[in-house]
């Protein structure tokens, strides 16, 4: 136990005295001629330092410098029982002539654990570049020149010259733009599609170019912008870094693939300006009052709703603006200028916020709500939009259709009828009056309590509706039938006694006392029906009569009979028996069933 | 047959049912159907709006109790521009914007033009968050629909009627005329009578026939609306159907109805797109 306590104390106290070895510094100085515009290295490898301060970047005339930490590294190492702590922290000092000549590269300095360490100074020639036969890059504009909000499309074009190795062959366009790099070049306004680029892994479109017998291929980043300032646009910083081979080795990889590397390279750098591009500004002549700074053609159409309001309503407006040829950049388009439109501002309130408008597509729309001031106002009068249009050059002004609509007075409220409290008389249509503006928030208070409040106004079909739905036409139709009656009386005297000729006879049956009172039944059933005056009848011409009326033989010989016993029984005075009246209800019976047809032929 | 009497017997048995009739429809006399019900709702509207600027809560209360003794009076059989008005106050004063929007629409069939209905319908309307515009619907329709809204439905019944009974009334005298006037008619008085009975078929037809389109637009069309926040229409009659649209509905929006489903609506926008939503997300008018 003791034994291994002072082997861990041991182990311990050898790499405290291992950490708190001083730190050292070595610097790695470029060999070698520099060319103008590519960078030169000089690596500073700092190891086992418990406090580093970086080197300061020197001043050196003809070239400008900067310094990249790049990377740590520390590491735990057990050999032969001990332990060994390391830690490497590396710098770059990165030097770029500017020109041809020579720069004297000072002696650079690192502070390490208190202690300063300092290279040797060289000198480096610088040759004349000739990076431009074998990188280059640009950046134009389509158009190159446009006008301030016009939009522009930025073309970065960098040409990279194709290595063709005598062994190997010439490398291709996704090959050589691998040796871009992508990280340590700055991009400037093209940042964002050389990002896309990198989480994609993928080349730009290039194009083949050959020029004085040697392949180039030509890479194009497109940017849209929509320049806010005349002048050159501005594209940032836009510095293109890229290792160019020098020679190619075959090597085999974990997989025992075969693979082509670069064996010896050189450092390309170019900066690439846009200073073929020219932003004009807009021009100051013809600029209508109701300018706000679009750029491009455009039509304006408005619709307001709703259509039919009163005095002080809400009229929601809605501007929509359509880029006619595209391009424009409607994120940043300003809407028409409405409170300083003076036709619209006199019909109706317009707000003096900003708006706010939404990109559908081509167009955008802005909402706005107004309130029409007075009644009577036939219309939203054509709201102006103009623009200036790069293609003509000139400004071009676009007028939206007046949107008819309808305002009514507020609240039907007769302003005519307004007595001023200064005296004035409301029927003097000069005067002006008391302007009341509605308040239009709010209900209009509720109905009295009133038995009207009660009552059910739904269309019912109850007994009372349908006896007043059917009855009239049943009482018309009894009218009718009152004069359909009325007008057959009429056409023949004789029907109502035909009609009643029935009930005359069974109560002349009724109240007969003797042979004769029945005998008078029969006769007098017979002149009613046949239309002949009363009384006129006798017994000889019953027999013409109803032979002549179609009666048949049997009943006249019966009636004939009957007559003949109540003659014979009137002459012997005695009161007639029942067995007569019985007869003589008979007879009628059969006569009426006979249906006696008159003179002219009717039947009853 | 003596036919006077006989239609003096049959007056009599008629005035006699009618009066029968009258006389039990009156004879409802519960509180609901009272004007003390009445009376409560409004005393109730009337507390709510003094409690408005200093006691919300109660404010709120008071307004729903109005709501409820309103819905009483209705659901005991009154119906008319004025029960349907007071209720589409208290409803909007509780914030039930849908059925506020569904009673002021009944209202509107009985008052047309009221300028006051007007108003609280389109303050209800100007809440409403979804518009939508309106499509199809013809001249002709709205014409008309125009002008017989600018006479209360009230007025168009009781003209109608009038007219109704006057014309047979009038056709009956006519044909029962010469026993009352024989003789005496001539050719002025012949074209009277004519003229009289043309027109009263002609009110009948223009006022009833008004009132009975109407009522058959109301059955065959009758329209709908939402009562309920974040309403989605779909498909289907289920809610297993995908949502007609992304957006759902809020309340007060008015729709038609155009098809019945158990517990199911289908319903058509103003402007003419339609979905299916459940029974009880929409009062139907």
């Amino acid at each position: 136990m003791r034994v291994k306590i002072l082997s861990i104390l041991l182990c311990l106290s050898l790499s405290l005295l291992r950490t708190a070895a001083a730190g050292d510094a070595h610097f790695r100085m470029p060999e070698g001629n520099a060319y103008e515009g590519a960078p030169i290295l000089v690596t500073i490898e700092v190891t086992d330092a418990g406090d580093v301060k970086p080197p300061v970047a020197p001043e050196i005339a003809g070239a400008t410098v900067r310094v990249i930490e790049r990377g740590r590294q520390s590491m735990t190492e057990l050999r032969n029982g001990r332990v060994r702590n390391s830690s490497t922290v590396t710098y770059a000092v990165e030097i770029t002539p500017e020109r041809a000549g020579s720069i004297d590269i000072p002696a650079l300095s690192v502070e390490v654990d208190g202690k300063e360490i300092r290279s040797k100074p060289q000198r480096v020639q610088v040759l004349k570049s000739d990076a431009g036969n074998l990188l280059s890059a640009e950046v134009i504009g389509l158009p190159a020149e446009g006008y301030v909000g016009q939009p522009l499309d930025l073309i970065l074009r960098i040409s990279v010259r194709a290595y063709k190795d005598a062994t190997y062959g010439q490398l291709n366009e996704s090959q050589m733009w691998q040796l871009v790099d992508l990280q340590g070049s700055e991009w400037g306004v093209f940042e964002q599609q050389v990002g896309e680029l990198r989480q994609r892994n993928a080349a730009p479109r290039a194009q083949q170019e050959i020029r004085n017998g040697d392949t180039y291929f030509n890479y194009e980043l497109t940017r849209r912008t929509w320049p806010p300032k005349t002048g050159a646009p501005e594209i940032g910083t836009v510095r293109i870094r890229m290792t160019y081979p020098l020679a190619l080795r075959e090597v085999q990889n974990l997989f025992l693939d075969r693979q082509l590397t670069i064996s010896e390279s050189r450092p390309l750098a170019i900066t690439a300006t846009a200073s073929g591009v020219t932003i004009l500004p807009l021009p100051e002549i013809d600029r209508p009052a109701s300018f706000s700074g679009a750029v491009g053609a455009f039509a304006i159409t408005v619709t307001a709703k709703p259509t039919t309001v009163a005095v002080g309503d809400p009229v929601t407006l809605t501007l929509a603006i359509t880029d006619i040829r595209g391009g424009a950049n409607l994120e940043t388009l300003q809407p028409p200028a409405l409170a300083a439109d003076a036709t619209l501002a006199r019909e109706f309130r317009v707000p003096n916020e900003p708006l706010s408008g939404v990109v559908s597509g081509s167009t955008k729309r802005f909402t706005v709500t107004v309130r029409p001031l007075r009644a009577g106002t036939a219309a939203i009068p054509p709201i102006e939009y103009s623009a200036f249009d790069p293609q003509n050059r000139k400004y071009v002004v676009s007028r939206s259709q007046p949107v008819p609509i309808t305002v009514t007075p507020a609240n039907q409220m007769d302003l005519s009828k307004i007595v001023s409290g200064a005296g004035a008389t409301g029927n003097d249509a000069s005067t002006p009056g008391t302007q009341l503006t509605e308040v239009q928030s709010g209900l209009v208070a509720n109905r009295p309590v009133t038995d009207a409040l009660l009552a059910d106004e739904r269309l019912s079909t109850g007994p009372l509706e349908l006896a007043g739905l059917f009855v009239p036409p049943i009482a018309a139709a009894g009218a009718l039938a009152v004069r359909w009656h009325r007008a057959r009386h009429a056409r023949d005297g004789g029907l109502s006694r035909r009609s009643r000729a029935r009930r005359t006879a069974d109560g002349r049956l009724r109240t007969a006392t003797d042979a004769a009172g029945l005998a008078g039944a029969i006769t007098g059933f017979v002149e009613d029906m046949t239309g002949r005056p009363a009384g006129t009848l006798t017994r000889g011409d019953l027999e013409r009569v109803l032979a002549t009326a179609g009666v048949n033989h049997e009943l006249r010989t019966r009636i004939a009979e009957f007559l003949g016993h109540c003659d014979r029984a009137r002459y012997a005075g005695a009161a007639a028996p029942a067995e007569l009246a019985a007869e003589a209800q008979r007879a009628i019976d059969s006569l009426d069933a006979a249906r006696l047809r008159t003179a002219k032929g009717d039947t009853r | 047959m003596n036919w006077s009497n006989w239609f003096m017997r049959f007056g009599v048995v008629l005035c006699i049912v009618m009066a029968a009739l009258s006389a039990s429809k009156a004879s409802a006399t519960d509180y609901d159907r009272s004007l003390g019900a009445a009376r409560d709702a409004q005393v109730a509207y009337e507390r709510g709006v003094q409690l408005r600027r200093t006691d919300a809560a109660a404010s709120l209360d008071a307004f729903r109790e109005s709501t409820k003794l309103w819905e009483r009076i209705r659901a005991a059989g009154a119906e008319n521009g004025p029960l349907e008005f007071n209720l589409g106050n208290a409803y909007m004063e509780s914030g039930d914007i849908g059925h506020a929007i569904a009673a002021y629409l009944r209202a509107e069939r009985f008052m047309p033009g009221d300028s006051d209905l007007e108003h609280n319908l389109a303050r209800a309307r100007a809440g409403v968050k979804s518009s939508f515009e309106r499509t199809g619907g013809t001249l002709l329709v709205d014409s008309v629909a125009l002008w017989w809204h600018v006479v209360p439905r009230s007025i168009r019944l009781t003209l109608g009627w009038l007219c109704w009974l006057g014309f047979w009334g009038a056709l009956a005298a006519w044909l029962i005329r010469p026993a009352i006037q024989r003789g005496g008619a001539g050719a002025k008085s012949k074209a009277g009578w004519r003229i009289t009975i043309v027109s009263l078929l002609c009110g009948t037809t223009l006022f009833g026939g008004s009132a009975i389109a109407d009522e058959y637009i109301h059955i065959s069309r009758p329209r709908a609306v939402l009562v309920e926040t974040g309403v989605t229409l779909r498909k289907g009659n289920g809610d297993g159907f995908e949502p007609a649209f992304v957006e759902t509905l809020g309340p007060g929006v008015e729709s038609t109805v155009i098809e019945v489903r158990p517990d199911w609506l289908r319903i058509e926008l103003p402007d003419g797109r339609s979905g299916w939503i459940r029974d009880t997300q929409a009062t139907r008018l």
